[in-house]
């Protein structure tokens, strides 16, 4: 069954990836790249961490590490950045 | 770069509710929404709410967001939609991108009210087209008008399931089950009540064991779930559907907040982990605060009190002069602690037995909800609460003359009136019925019960619908005596 919709990652393979030590989210993520795609987690990151609890019986943990753009920003667009907003 | 006195960032109930209290005040205020219309979820929501007649109870949620745009724009607000916040930096400083332009902005202070998003629920086949999210099939029919199926399944016995059943019943979906795995119906029982006597079958300790179907839903079957998590072998039932709505619960958009370094706590009864705040709704991050779901999951009525909390409290940080403050914060506070306190349990009263009565009113509420409308909307003073409107209404059967003012104000539709005098056989009901098209006057129809089952033909004495019902009609229908209290709706009406 698919918990990761944008990369198509399967609760097989993130619950093999908790049985080879991931702890957390963000262990999943850089593992088997669940949460890395398009939405990044979005949907997914409470699904995992909810796995995570099943399986090592733990409180959920808080799902990965958000960095902005929390949403998707044109790497282009960055660079129209005002300068004068930069310098300070 | 530009700088912003207060940055308010959800242009929702709380966003748009914490604007209001800044800009009446006068401070300079600029609101930022990724959507290009503001409103947030609520003009999603078409059904009456609950809460105290002071606010806003038994007005719709459409109308509500009516009521906040208005008034922001008579304000002085700086207001960018269809601009994302897409990050918050050291300093107080937002990256925003939106129309054309990225920039950054300092504020000195933010208010966060980003809201929360749906929560998934994984079962084989939730992939396929067809499987949806109740806030998605919501913005679909209410605000779009496009209908994402003919027949549902409802995952989630929350008022979200509830009411979003209730509204797919209103677009013209079959709605051919709701299961939630819990033994008992969480959300509220007169939202339940009402999609019953629509015949929907509400399946406790039921949940999707899977979506079938090739390259869309097809069906599904639904089973019967132990406390273990594994379905109990023989239970499974096929469901002919075409449509699942997924309705499990909402989780607080915490990732703006948790970038800008606000320390969050593990709260499952509100959805998660949410950001630490203190009593002024201020976060862990000096001049950063929170309102609404982002704080913890709860309905539009408590977003509105957060935010003008957060407005206020952010205008006697900035050092303005609020008039009455600490009695205001006390006033918001107890309106929370009425409209949400987690602590509280959920009290269902059992169905009153009808003694033979004179008084026609029947009052079908049972559970303690924070609710009151029934009590002003009678203009003899015959509905009371006792202490405060999270009771269940009383009823002085002497002081009601049966004039049916309450019926449309109830915002759960659960006050009827039966004249059991009508004539000497047949009594006369009087119900709120919401559905299109409404029956003609003099027409024969199917009486329901409150399971929805059919219990006799009856005939529809008038169908009225004056403005202060507020969109609900009320329908008079005529049925033979022994079911008077039996009879609580109708079958609805094909849509040609």
């Amino acid at each position: 069954m698919i918990i990761c919709r944008c990369e198509e990652i399967t609760e097989e393979e993130i619950i093999s990836a908790i049985h080879d030590g991931a702890t957390t989210v963000d262990d999943v993520k850089r593992y088997v790249h669940a949460g890395t795609g398009l939405c990044q987690g979005k949907t997914c990151g409470k699904l995992i961490s909810c796995i995570l609890a099943r399986e090592l019986s733990i409180q959920p943990p808080e799902s990965g590490n958000p960095r902005p753009p929390v949403r998707p920003v044109r790497i282009g667009d960055f660079l129209n950045i005002p300068e004068g907003d930069l310098e300070e | 770069m530009k700088e912003a006195e207060v940055a308010v960032i959800g242009a929702g109930p709380a966003g748009m509710s914490a604007a209001i209290e800044l800009a009446s005040c006068g401070a300079s205020v600029s609101v930022y929404d990724e959507n290009h219309k503001i409103g947030g979820q609520l003009f999603k929501q078409l059904h009456k709410f609950f809460g105290s007649s002071r606010h806003y109870a038994g007005t719709r949620g459409i109308t509500i967001a009516e009521e906040l745009k208005e008034k922001l724009n008579s304000l002085n607000v700086d207001l960018h939609l269809g601009e994302t916040v897409y990050g918050i930096f050291p300093g107080n400083v937002l990256g925003i991108h939106g129309n054309g332009e990225n920039r950054l902005v300092r504020a000195k202070r933010i208010i966060l009210a980003t809201g929360a998003s749906e929560v998934a629920l994984p079962f084989p086949g939730w992939t396929l087209p067809g499987v949806m999210g109740a806030g998605a099939v919501q913005t679909m029919i209410n605000i779009h008008h496009v209908l994402p199926g003919k027949r549902f399944l409802m995952i989630g016995g929350g008022n979200v399931g509830l009411i979003v059943s209730y509204q797919l019943l209103q677009a013209g979906a079959e709605v051919c089950g709701l299961v939630d795995v819990l033994p008992y119906v969480k959300g509220y029982d007169v939202h339940a009540a009402k999609i019953m006597r629509a015949g929907v079958p509400i399946m406790l300790g039921y949940t999707v064991r899977e979506a079938l179907g090739e390259k869309e839903v097809e069906g599904a079957v639904i089973a019967k779930m132990n406390k273990d998590g594994t379905f109990v072998p023989g239970t499974e039932q096929r469901l002919d559907v075409d449509a699942i709505c997924i309705a499990v619960g909402l989780q607080p958009l915490t990732e703006l907040a948790r970038i800008a370094g606000c320390k969050t706590e593990y709260q499952p009864l509100l959805g998660g982990y949410v950001p630490k705040r203190d009593e002024y709704m201020e976060t862990s991050v000096h001049g950063l605060y929170i309102a609404g779901d982002l704080s913890g999951i709860s309905e539009a009525s408590s977003a509105i009190e957060e935010g003008r909390l957060a407005g206020i409290s952010v205008l006697k940080s900035l050092g303005y002069d609020v008039e009455n403050f600490d009695e205001r914060v006390n006033e918001i506070k107890r309106n929370l602690k009425l409209l949400k306190d987690p602590g509280r349990q959920k009290i269902v009263h059992d169905p009153t037995p009808i003694k033979d009565t004179k008084c026609k009113l029947r009052v079908e509420c049972y559970e303690c909800i924070p609710c009151n409308p029934c009590v002003t909307s009678c203009p003899r003073g015959a509905i009371s609460m006792k202490e405060d409107i999270t009771n269940t209404p009383e009823l002085d059967e002497s002081k009601c003359i049966g004039c049916g003012m309450c019926i449309a104000a109830c915002p759960g539709l659960a006050l009827f009136l039966v004249d059991t005098e009508y004539s000497d056989t047949e009594a006369l009901i009087q119900f709120p019925y919401e559905y299109l098209p409404l029956p003609e006057e003099g027409s024969m129809v199917d009486g329901v019960n409150r399971k929805g089952e059919f219990v006799t033909k009856a005939t529809v004495k008038s169908v009225r619908c004056p403005k202060a019902n507020k969109k609900t009609p009320v329908l008079f229908i005529v049925v033979p005596k022994q079911f008077a209290e039996d009879v609580r709706g109708i079958r609805r009406l094909a849509r040609k």
